[in-house]
């Protein structure tokens, strides 16, 4: 009998049954208190590989009086924690006209494992008008 | 799936369905109803068919018939199963 055995490397994570995650939220909203957009939790056996995280936004229509309008990403570990990934936050209570306002952030990547979360939640404070949200994220889910 | 379900959250909590993963959510916080683009692969078969029965196209309008208290607990025993994380984590509800 004769008893082999090779060391065979680990495909990349791309080749490991690998799927994209693309969230997004594109919508005109009128204002809001803090709601999440989106969110992907990581199911078991997986884990996933954050490519982009994008915030973009701007007022479509003037609002009467212009309050504080917020994006942020933030990330969960799935029992307590949140950490903030990062923030887009525009207080200038001055600019209630459209048009002038426009924040756009773009994240770097990061590895969410299993049970956690990345989501992303936008508010206004501002009485009236509106504000267009591009919120996006794309990634790879794949076998852990 | 597009999915009309019961918004929660509020105070000091942002506003958000009880799902590990949607997008595109659509709020009326008066209501309490959300639109939500939610992964098939996260919907149970019996919660699919009781949303293609009863679809909805505001986030006013009640549901003709009450989401089952049974088909609830079915799917979030479903996503506790499928996210395998000890415990049944999130309640959605179709509302």
């Amino acid at each position: 009998m004769r008893v082999s055995s090779y060391a065979v490397a680990r495909p990349n994570y791309y080749d490991r049954n690998a799927t994209a995650t693309n969230l997004s939220y594109n919508d005109t909203a009128a204002p809001h208190g803090a709601t999440t957009r989106f969110i992907v939790t990581v199911a078991a056996g997986k884990k996933l590989y954050m490519e982009v995280l994008a915030i973009a936004y701007f007022r479509a229509t003037a609002a009467s009086a212009a309050g504080q309008q917020q994006a942020y990403s933030a990330s969960y570990d799935g029992v307590t924690e949140s950490v903030l990934l990062y923030d887009s936050t525009y207080n200038n209570t001055t600019l209630a006209g459209a048009g002038p306002l426009q924040r756009v952030v773009v994240s770097s990547a990061c590895t969410v494992y299993a049970g956690q979360s990345i989501y992303t939640v936008s508010s206004d404070g501002s009485t009236a008008g509106t504000i267009a949200f591009r919120l996006a994220g794309k990634g790879t889910t794949f076998d852990a | 799936m597009n999915i009309r379900l019961a918004l929660i959250g509020g105070g000091t909590q942002p506003f958000r369905v009880d799902l590990p993963t949607y997008q595109g959510l659509v709020t009326n916080e008066t209501t309490g109803r959300a639109f939500a683009d939610v992964p098939a692969i996260d919907v149970s078969p019996d919660v699919a068919a009781f949303v293609a029965a009863y679809p909805t196209f505001d986030l006013v309008t009640p549901l003709p018939v009450p989401f089952p208290a049974s088909l609830a607990s079915s799917w979030a025993e479903f996503l506790a199963r499928r996210y395998d994380l000890g415990e049944a984590r999130w309640h959605p509800v179709v509302f």
